[in-house]
């Protein structure tokens, strides 16, 4: 496309203001690169960087890009880690920095916060009303409630105790593509019923709208008893979830765990002596302290079936950290010492075992490296298993990195469709718009498509994204 | 943005070429660096030396030219920054450039009283530095920190062959730059750099119990202290300022975003872009205002940069050394 | 880091950024951060991918590349949050070691564009 860059910029000027509209390649480069480790290339530099401040700019910036067909990359933190945020060409980029007010109202029972928000200032803003926010990504210290709500993941939590970050939207206020302003759901505690604009927004991973504002439920912080579980293998641990859902067993918060490998590595990295085998890490969450004891003691009990070598409850908050961080370190040791390839397996909850063996199975037997390392942990609870292919060193070619990433994510997505699963964090397009197809169908892509084309009909919204690009 | 190439690179050859001819920064000849110490009798020679490098003294004059810079046009700024940096260096050799404001000769009387309490407090706890007086060296830290590390490596082994000449072993200093560029940067460029360099917190805070409570009245009874950046995260030194004032009986309050988290005033890019250090040192100075009305550094960029805010928000920015028990003038 | 030619310099600078796995810890911690409202060109892993993609030839040292290289405070906040949660990478000095790539360049007043 012949585009006149000066008009651009003076145009874009005169809708957010000068501080806020940038047209030079540095800037451009940095809303450019995401987490995804192959390098920015020339079709995925944006035109320009607009940083709007509310829905009526959004607006304006959303009804030139359809006049002048140039496309709109909603940036909120650029941490999808399944390529969301990367421009897939050349764009406008649209960044939700600066929407960034907090309102909280406990006398309606909810909060209104801007989509720019980061997740982890949110949460101490929270704070002092004693409001639990239902989202727990690795990346809070930057990933923003936009990002969030319109992926709709809580990252690490169990689904079946704290459901989704969407179950707690009561409405929004967003753009749509053609650049018309919409106020959605209610203001009330209760949430509509019937066929409300939330319920078919909030996930729509950018496609369908621009998330301007969201109004969130405020939940009192539940109480928590933290249990740690030692295994000699990681079949145990799984056994164990099984069971958790075959029995009705009251499921935790937050249910994770470290294989025999990761243990060892983040152990160790917090100080602590290496386990004689896989760790299991369980947040039992209650809304009183009596409740939450009394859960951790039904589930300590449960537990024993799965034969664990010892299994605690632990009230120390120091000793807790401790063990809860070692995850966190296990990952941290994967990331820099090396060249790591993840996914995330979500199955049907009997499957679980069968898929982690088979999972183990595909990472050991690449096509495109041999000798890498396998390594898991996730929020088996989840159940999620990050499964991932480690390679102990950054110097590799930036054309098998991709090849590994490639083949890593294609065929452990097949298992989550062998086993009747979808993944459960991360969104379904981008460099998961072909599992989508393949998942749900031909018929269903189609259907999503007619969908992006009747909000959309210029296909502005995260162009690209749907379509599987690079 | 505009114009940031042309803005650094006129900064860094008017600070070069200053630094080249008369070995100062500032480009003067005339040693303004000593006039704190004018009648304080101190040895001129020893094996442990107070390295002032200059840092207190040069803040009035670095306000002066930045202000002047600040009031002249976006457009005549470059061409201002020209003028009165080249009027600069053809005065240096006679002559200072004449502080003008009062505000300006206050400051300079603050940088001698800062520094005449560190002297004091140390005097206090019995270590008794030399001071090199006239002869005394400016680190270099401000190119070091533009990136112009091979560019002042002479003047890096000027410093030393100096203090080596003197019979230097140990070096007391008295700001953070100053202490990181000493310890952590001339061993990178001199082999076997045997000078030991000590940050006078350090050298207190050793020495706490021979400090004596403050009286009633002298100062503050609190203070919400703001530690810089380079002081805790580069050379790990948090504790010390805590247990001085424990020992000198003030009480000190902590902010938000403090010791290895503690949030920077903005100083370090001034000289180049006013407007962000603006936007940065107001972040902080809200932080720091929400919790107490009297402010404590230790570190001269970090004076300077949170004294601005004193009048509109009704405050004031101490320097530890000003809560020091001072060293007089002998009658 | 003991560079002496400027060859060993460019080499070190990629090995270090290499490093980086974007996690982003240490954007928000940036004090250019803030005060910029959040401009991700204005953090420790905006500035280390322009040091990135200067090398590579990507971009230029024009002003807005000198602006947000300049622009750091070293004030090591981004190498604080790296160490304990992200990938232990000096940023500060990375940013000091591309610095002194580029200072020589601006001190002998030339218009070199691209490295």
């Amino acid at each position: 496309m012949d585009l006149d860059l000066k008009k651009l910029t003076k145009d874009l000027v005169k809708i957010v203001g000068k501080e806020n509209a940038f047209t030079d390649k540095p800037t451009a480069l940095t809303y450019a690169k995401d987490t995804m480790p192959w390098d920015v290339e020339e079709h995925n530099m944006p035109y320009a960087v607009v940083r709007p401040s509310n829905s009526q700019e959004i607006a304006h910036v959303l009804r030139y890009a359809n006049e002048k067909k140039i496309p709109v990359h909603t940036h909120g933190s650029g941490t999808s880690l399944v390529g969301l945020g990367r421009p897939k060409t050349h764009c406008i980029v649209l960044d939700t920095g600066r929407m960034k007010e907090l309102e909280v109202f406990p006398e309606r029972g909810y909060f209104e916060v801007g989509a720019g928000y980061h997740i982890a200032k949110l949460r101490k803003a929270l704070e002092p009303y004693n409001a639990l926010l239902p989202a727990f990504p690795g990346s809070e210290l930057v990933a923003t409630i936009g990002g969030v709500v319109s992926v709709n993941t809580s990252a690490h939590a169990v689904d079946a105790s704290l459901f989704k970050p969407g179950d707690y939207v009561l409405g929004m206020e967003v753009v749509l593509p053609t650049g018309e302003i919409l106020q959605t759901g209610t203001e009330s505690p209760r949430k509509p019923a019937g066929i409300e604009a939330t319920k078919f927004l909030v996930g729509s991973e950018g496609l369908l709208c621009v998330i301007c504002k969201i109004r969130m439920r405020l939940i009192p912080l539940p109480q928590i008893q933290n249990i740690v579980a030692y295994y000699n293998s990681t079949d145990d641990i799984l056994d164990t979830v099984m069971n958790m859902y075959s029995q009705g067993i009251p499921t935790p918060m937050f249910f994770e765990y470290l294989d025999e490998k990761s243990s060892k590595v983040g152990f160790e990295a917090v100080g602590l002596e290496p386990p004689p085998g896989a760790v299991a890490m369980m947040a039992m969450h209650s809304q009183t302290k009596a409740g939450c004891e009394e859960k951790a003691k039904i589930f300590l009990e449960f537990l024993q079936s799965g034969h664990p070598i010892e299994a605690k409850i632990v009230t120390d908050k120091k000793e807790w950290n401790q063990i809860w961080s070692s995850r966190a370190e296990a990952g941290n040791y994967l990331y820099r010492l090396g060249s790591t390839f993840g996914s995330e397996i979500t199955v049907r909850a009997d499957k679980l075992k069968e898929a982690f063996h088979e999972a183990q199975d595909i990472i050991l037997n690449l096509d495109s490296y041999k000798g890498n390392e396998f390594y898991s942990f996730g929020h088996i609870g989840a159940p999620t298993i990050h499964a991932y292919a480690f390679i102990p060193t950054k110097d590799i070619p930036n054309e098998t990195k991709i090849a590994v990433a490639k083949e890593v994510r294609e065929k452990t997505e097949a298992l989550n469709i062998k086993y009747g699963g979808c993944g459960g964090e991360w969104g379904l397009t981008a460099q998961r718009a072909t599992f989508l197809k393949r998942k749900y169908g031909e018929a269903y892509y189609d259907l999503l498509v007619k969908l992006k084309n009747a909000l959309d009909p210029n296909n502005i919204l995260n162009r690209g994204n749907l379509e599987g690009w690079m | 943005m505009k114009r940031s190439k042309k803005l650094v690179s006129q900064a860094l050859a008017i600070l070069k070429d200053n630094l080249d001819r008369e070995g100062d920064p500032l480009g003067f000849r005339k040693p303004y660096w000593t006039e704190w110490a004018d009648g304080l009798n101190l040895p001129t020679e020893g094996e442990q030396v107070l390295l002032t490098a200059r840092m207190y003294q040069m803040l009035p004059y670095i306000t002066q030219i930045t202000d002047l810079v600040a009031t002249a046009k976006p457009l005549l700024a470059i061409k201002g920054l020209d003028k009165v940096m080249s009027q600069g260096n053809r005065m240096a050799g006679e002559t200072l450039i004449r502080l003008k404001a009062r505000g300006l000769k206050e400051l300079k009387q603050k940088g001698a009283r800062i520094l005449k309490g560190i002297v004091g407090a140390l005097h206090k706890v019995g270590v008794q530095p030399a001071y090199l007086y006239e002869a005394e060296p400016y680190s270099g830290v401000l190119l070091y920190d533009l990136g112009l590390e091979d560019g002042i490596v002479p003047h890096i082994q000027g410093v030393y062959e100096l203090l080596k000449s003197r019979g230097v072993e140990r070096v007391i200093t008295v700001d953070p730059h100053t202490t990181n560029m000493m310890r952590e940067i001339y061993p990178k460029y001199i082999e076997n750099y045997p000078i030991k360099v000590k940050h006078y917190l350090e050298v207190l805070s050793e020495r706490a119990e021979s400090l004596e409570k403050l009286e009633a009245g002298q100062t503050p009874e609190s203070f919400v202290i703001h530690d810089p950046c380079v002081m805790t995260r580069d050379l790990g030194i948090v504790e010390q300022a805590r247990r001085i004032g424990s020992a000198l009986g003030i009480k000190i309050v902590e902010p938000e975003n403090t010791k290895l988290d503690t949030a920077c005033c903005g100083g370090p890019v001034e000289y180049a872009f006013a407007h962000l250090t603006h936007q940065i040192s107001g972040i902080r100075i809200g932080e720091l205002a929400r919790l107490n009305p009297n402010i404590l550094v230790t570190c001269p960029i970090c004076l300077i940069n949170l004294r601005r805010y004193e009048k509109e928000r009704d405050l004031r920015v101490w320097d530890m050394g000003e809560i020091l028990p001072e060293k007089k003038a002998s009658p | 880091m003991d560079v002496n030619t400027r060859q060993d310099k460019i080499e070190t600078l990629l090995k270090e950024v290499a490093k980086c796995r974007s996690c982003r810890f240490c954007v928000d911690v940036c004090p250019t951060y803030q005060a910029s409202e959040g401009l991700e060109s204005m953090s420790a892993y905006g500035r280390l991918q322009i040091i990135k993609y200067l090398l590579m030839g990507v971009l230029s040292f024009d002003d807005p590349l000198t602006y947000t290289l300049y622009s750091c405070l070293q004030c090591r906040r981004c190498e604080n949050i790296c160490k304990s949660k992200g990938q232990n990478i000096d940023i500060c000095s990375i940013i000091q070691l591309g610095r002194s790539l580029l200072s020589r360049e601006l001190l002998e007043g030339s218009g070199h564009e691209k490295i």
